[in-house]
C-alpha cells in the first residue's frame, strides 16, 4: 500500500473505461428524469435555456462559457432548444461524476479498493438530491461541476508532468471555469498553496509564470463577451449595471449583489454551519458524513499535499456560502459536495483497507487483489442504487410539461395583433423563449421585449392579454414587474385559459393562467341558463346546475372549453377544481376569482346564475383513452362527474410544441 | 521529513478545528432547539393545515403565497424561513406590508422567530434568485394539542 504522499496513481485505460461507464449510467438516469423543456424548477432556468441559442448575455455574472457550451448543444437534433440545454446539464453532470471518479482514482492509494471506492463516491454524488436536481434542468451548476473536475484533473496532470504547457492548460481551464460560476475564483488560494507545496522551484521560472498568466488571462478573456453582448439585456435591474464600462463589468461580475455576501454576523456562524451540515446530511446521509470525516484523515496522511489542495478549496467555499444570503442556498454548496465526495472515496477506501487488514489478522483467506476489485465494483454500483431509488421520485421531472403545454395553447388562442403582457426581464423568458428562439406569432406584441420599458402607446388598439396578474405586477418593484402605468389598473382580468400547475420552487411561478384584459365586465352572471349537460349537483354549498363542453374528444397537450353554471354563489371563498381522471387540471376561486369585484360593482348575485367560461389545458402526459371530467369544490367537498372525455394521443409533445411555435 | 511533519501537524489541527466548529455549532443548535429539526425545516400542519397555496390567505387574484414557512432569522434586510423546500430567504423593502392573521397591520418588529408566515412577492434575478416580499402575513399559531 502506498502510505507515502508520493505521486498520484497513474490512470489507466481501465480507469478511463470505467469513468465512461459511470458517466453512461448517470446520463441514463438523468435522461430518464430530464425536464422535457421549459420549467419553473429554477427561477432563471428559462432565461438560461434561451440565451445560449441567441448567443446573448445571461444575468450576472454573465456566464459566457455556459452560453457558448449551450450554443453547441442547441445544434443537437433532439427535442426542442430548451430540451437540448436541459440535456447539456445531464451530459455535463454525468461528466462531473466521471471526473470525480478519475480524480479519486488518481489520488486513492493503490489497493484493490481504489476503483470501487472512487466509483462509489462518483455515483453517490451523481444520485445525491441536489446534484441530481441540477442535472435535469437548464442551470449553471451541473456544467460548473464538470468544469471544476476538469480544472482539478488538469492540475493533477501538471503535477505529474511539470510541463509548462500543461500548466498553461490548467490555468486556461481555471480561467474558463469562471464562466460557469464566478465563485470558482475562491479556489485560487488553495491552488496557490498546492503549487507551493508541490514544487517551489517553479516559482523561479519565468516561463512557468508566463504560461500560467497567459492561460488564466485567455480563460478570463471570455468576459469580453459582456460588453460585446450587453445590448441584448432586457432586464431592468441588469440594465442598471450594464457591463459596458470597466466599472460596469466589475459591478456585473465580482461586484454583483454585495448585499448577499458575508451577510450574517459572526454570532450567526454556528447557526449557518448547522444549516450547511444539514444540507450535507441530505446529500450524503450520516454514513456519508462519517465516511467523509474518515476520508479527510486518510487524505491527510496518504496525500498530504492534496489534502491542503482539496480541504483548502472546500473550506473557502463553505466559509463563503454559509454567509451567503441567497433565496435557494442549497445549490451553491454543490462544489463543496463534489469535494466532500472525494473525501468519501478516501473514507470508503480506508474502511475497506481496514477490513482487509482485519481479515488478514484473522487469517481469513481473501481472493487475489484483482478478484477483490472485480467483486467490489458491482457492489459499489449496487450500493449507489440506494440513493438512486430513494431520490428518484423527487428528482424525476420528466412529466413537467406544464409551461410548454400552456404556452403552446396560449399562442394558438391569441387573436391576430393582440398584445401579451408577461413578466419582464429574466422571469419573462417562459414567453420570450418562443419568440426569441422560434419567432412565434410575430403579430402578437410582447411589450416586455426587446426591452423592459414598454409604453402604453404600444398597446393602443390591440386586444390585451396577460400571463401575470396586473395588479400584483404594478405594485411590485422587482424587475419582473411591468411599469405601473402600462395599463389601467381597473381593467377586468378574466382568466381565459388555465394551464396545469407546473412544478416550481416558488408557488406563484407554477401558476399558469392566460387572462383577457378588458374594460367591459365579463358575462359572469345571468338570469337564466340552459346547459347542454344538466347536473344539479350540490357541491360545497353551491349547486352546479350544469355544464357545456366544447367537445368530447381532445388531443393530449390540447385544450378543452368548459362552461359551468352555478347557483348559490355567495357561499364564501370556495375553490373549484377541474380534474380529468386522476389528473388535476386546474383550481380557481369560484367566479374565476372575480366574484368579489363583480359584486362590489353590481351588487349581490342573489338567485341569479353564476357562469364560469374558461379553457383548460389537457397535459401532454395524459394517456390516450377515456377519462371522466369532474368538478369539485373545497371546502365542503363533493365531486360531480361532468362527462366522459376521450383523450387522443396522435401527436408527440415536442411535435405539438414545435408546431405551436411555428417551427 | 521535517516539513512533512509540520504539514501533518497543521493539517491535523485544521481537521480538529473543523470538527470542533461543527460540534460547537451543533451544541448551540441542540441547546436552542433540542434534538429536533424544528430550526431547519417547516412542515405544514396536516391535514387541513397551512399548506402553501391552500389554507393560507390568498394574494391578488387568489394567488397562493410564494413561500410559507417558519421564521428562522430576522434582519432588517429580510427573513430567513424554514420551508418544506428548505431554507428560503425573502427580502424586505420599504414597500413590504405586514399583516396579522385577521388582516391587522403589523410591522417587522411584531414578527418573532418561530412565527409562521405566508410571503407574497416577486422573484428577482441575480446570482441565484431573490424573493422580494410585497406582503407578509403572520399566520395563526398552531393550536396546542392535548398533552
Amino acid at each position: 500500500m502506498d502510505a507515502q504522499p508520493g505521486k498520484p496513481h497513474p490512470l489507466t485505460r481501465a480507469d478511463a473505461g470505467l469513468a465512461i461507464a459511470l458517466a453512461g449510467v448517470a446520463l441514463a438516469v438523468y435522461r430518464a428524469t430530464l425536464t422535457p423543456s421549459l420549467s419553473y424548477l429554477s427561477p432563471d432556468g428559462n432565461e438560461l435555456a434561451t440565451v445560449p441559442f441567441v448567443l446573448g448575455l445571461a444575468h450576472s455574472p454573465g456566464y459566457p462559457l455556459y452560453t457558448w457550451l449551450g450554443w453547441l448543444f442547441t445544434w443537437l437534433p433532439l427535442g426542442d432548444v430548451a430540451h437540448r440545454i436541459n440535456l447539456m446539464s445531464a451530459v455535463l453532470g454525468a461528466a462531473a461524476a466521471a471526473g470525480l471518479y478519475l480524480i479519486a482514482a488518481r489520488l486513492l492509494p493503490a489497493s484493490p479498493w481504489r476503483r470501487p471506492a472512487a466509483a462509489l463516491a462518483a455515483l453517490l454524488l451523481a444520485f445525491a438530491p441536489t446534484a441530481w436536481s441540477q442535472a435535469v434542468i437548464a442551470e449553471v451548476y451541473a456544467p460548473n461541476l464538470a468544469w471544476i473536475a476538469l480544472t482539478l484533473l488538469a492540475l493533477l496532470h501538471w503535477e505529474v508532468t511539470r510541463r509548462d504547457r500543461d500548466f498553461f492548460l490548467f490555468a486556461l481551464t481555471f480561467g474558463l471555469s469562471l464562466g460557469t460560476h464566478i465563485s470558482n475564483l475562491g479556489f485560487a488560494p488553495a491552488f496557490g498553496l498546492f503549487l507551493i507545496l508541490t514544487d517551489r522551484r517553479t516559482f523561479l521560472r519565468p516561463a512557468w509564470w508566463l504560461a500560467g498568466a497567459a492561460g488564466f488571462a485567455l480563460g478570463l478573456a471570455q468576459f469580453a463577451w459582456l460588453p460585446f453582448r450587453a445590448e441584448t439585456l432586457n432586464d431592468r435591474m441588469l440594465l442598471a449595471r450594464a457591463p459596458v464600462t470597466l466599472q460596469g463589468i466589475y459591478d456585473y461580475t465580482l461586484g454583483a449583489f454585495p448585499q448577499f455576501k458575508f451577510a450574517f454576523p459572526l454570532t450567526a456562524l454556528p447557526d449557518r454551519l448547522v444549516t450547511y451540515l444539514d444540507l450535507l446530511r441530505q446529500e450524503f446521509g450520516p454514513l456519508g458524513i462519517a465516511a467523509g470525516i474518515a476520508g479527510l484523515a486518510s487524505l491527510l496522511f496518504r496525500r498530504t499535499r492534496h489534502y491542503y489542495l482539496l480541504v483548502g478549496m472546500y473550506l473557502v467555499h463553505v466559509w463563503f456560502f454559509i454567509q451567503y444570503r441567497a433565496f435557494d442556498l442549497e445549490v451553491f454548496f454543490l462544489p463543496a459536495h463534489f469535494l466532500w465526495a472525494i473525501f468519501v472515496a478516501f473514507g470508503v477506501g480506508e474502511a475497506l483497507l481496514a477490513a482487509q487488514a482485519l481479515a488478514a489478522a484473522l487469517r481469513i483467506r481473501l481472493p487475489s487483489p484483482g478478484a477483490l476489485t472485480t467483486i467490489a465494483l458491482p457492489l459499489a454500483v449496487l450500493t449507489s442504487l440506494l440513493p438512486l431509488a430513494g431520490n428518484w421520485r423527487e428528482a424525476d421531472h420528466s412529466a413537467d410539461v406544464g409551461v410548454n403545454d400552456f404556452y403552446a395553447n396560449a399562442w394558438e388562442m391569441l387573436p391576430e395583433g393582440a398584445a401579451l403582457l408577461t413578466q419582464s426581464g429574466v422571469f419573462g423568458y417562459d414567453a420570450f423563449y418562443w419568440r426569441m428562439v422560434y419567432g412565434t406569432r410575430p403579430d402578437v406584441l410582447l411589450p416586455a421585449l426587446p426591452g423592459p420599458f414598454p409604453s402604453s402607446l404600444d398597446l393602443a388598439g390591440r386586444d390585451l392579454f396577460s400571463t401575470t396578474p396586473i395588479e400584483a405586477s404594478a405594485r411590485a418593484r422587482g424587475p419582473g414587474a411591468l411599469p405601473a402605468d402600462l395599463v389601467a389598473a381597473d381593467l377586468w382580468q378574466v382568466p381565459w385559459l388555465f394551464g396545469a400547475r407546473s412544478e416550481a420552487t416558488v408557488a406563484g411561478r407554477g401558476r399558469l393562467i392566460l387572462y383577457r384584459l378588458s374594460a367591459e365586465p365579463p358575462d359572469l352572471v345571468r338570469q337564466a341558463a340552459s346547459p347542454s349537460l344538466p347536473l344539479n349537483a350540490a357541491l360545497g354549498g353551491l349547486t352546479l346546475l350544469g355544464a357545456d363542453l366544447g367537445s368530447s374528444a381532445v388531443e393530449s397537450g390540447g385544450r378543452m372549453h368548459i362552461v359551468l353554471y352555478w347557483r348559490g354563489a355567495e357561499a364564501g371563498r370556495l375553490t373549484v377544481t377541474t380534474s380529468l381522471g386522476d389528473i388535476v387540471l386546474e383550481s380557481h376561486p369560484v367566479g374565476l376569482g372575480l366574484l368579489d369585484l363583480w359584486q362590489a360593482e353590481f351588487g349581490p348575485v342573489g338567485d341569479r346564475i353564476l357562469v364560469e367560461d374558461y379553457w383548460v389545458v389537457i397535459p401532454s402526459t395524459a394517456a390516450a383513452g377515456e377519462s371522466t371530467l369532474a368538478i369539485s369544490v373545497e371546502p365542503g367537498g363533493g365531486l360531480a362527474s361532468v362527462g366522459r372525455i376521450e383523450i387522443i394521443d396522435e401527436e408527440e409533445a415536442f411535435e405539438r410544441w414545435l408546431n405551436a411555435a411555428g417551427s | 521529513m521535517a516539513e512533512r511533519r509540520w504539514l501533518l501537524a497543521a493539517g491535523a489541527g485544521i481537521l480538529v478545528l473543523m470538527l470542533v466548529a461543527a460540534a460547537f455549532s451543533l451544541g448551540v443548535y441542540v441547546g436552542e432547539h433540542g434534538w429536533t429539526r424544528e430550526g431547519l425545516t417547516y412542515q405544514p400542519q396536516q391535514p387541513g393545515g397551512l399548506l402553501p397555496g391552500a389554507g393560507a390567505p390568498g394574494g391578488p387574484g387568489g394567488e397562493p403565497p410564494a413561500v410559507t414557512g417558519r421564521i428562522r432569522v430576522i434582519s432588517p434586510q429580510g427573513l430567513e424561513l424554514t420551508t418544506p423546500d428548505g431554507l428560503r430567504f425573502v427580502e424586505i423593502t420599504a414597500e413590504t406590508r405586514f399583516e396579522g392573521p385577521d388582516g391587522e397591520e403589523l410591522s417587522l418588529r411584531d414578527l418573532a422567530r418561530g412565527d409562521i408566515v405566508a410571503v407574497f412577492g416577486e422573484l428577482q434575478a441575480g446570482d441565484g434568485p431573490r424573493l422580494q416580499a410585497s406582503r407578509i402575513i403572520r399566520l395563526p399559531a398552531r393550536p396546542v394539542g392535548p398533552p
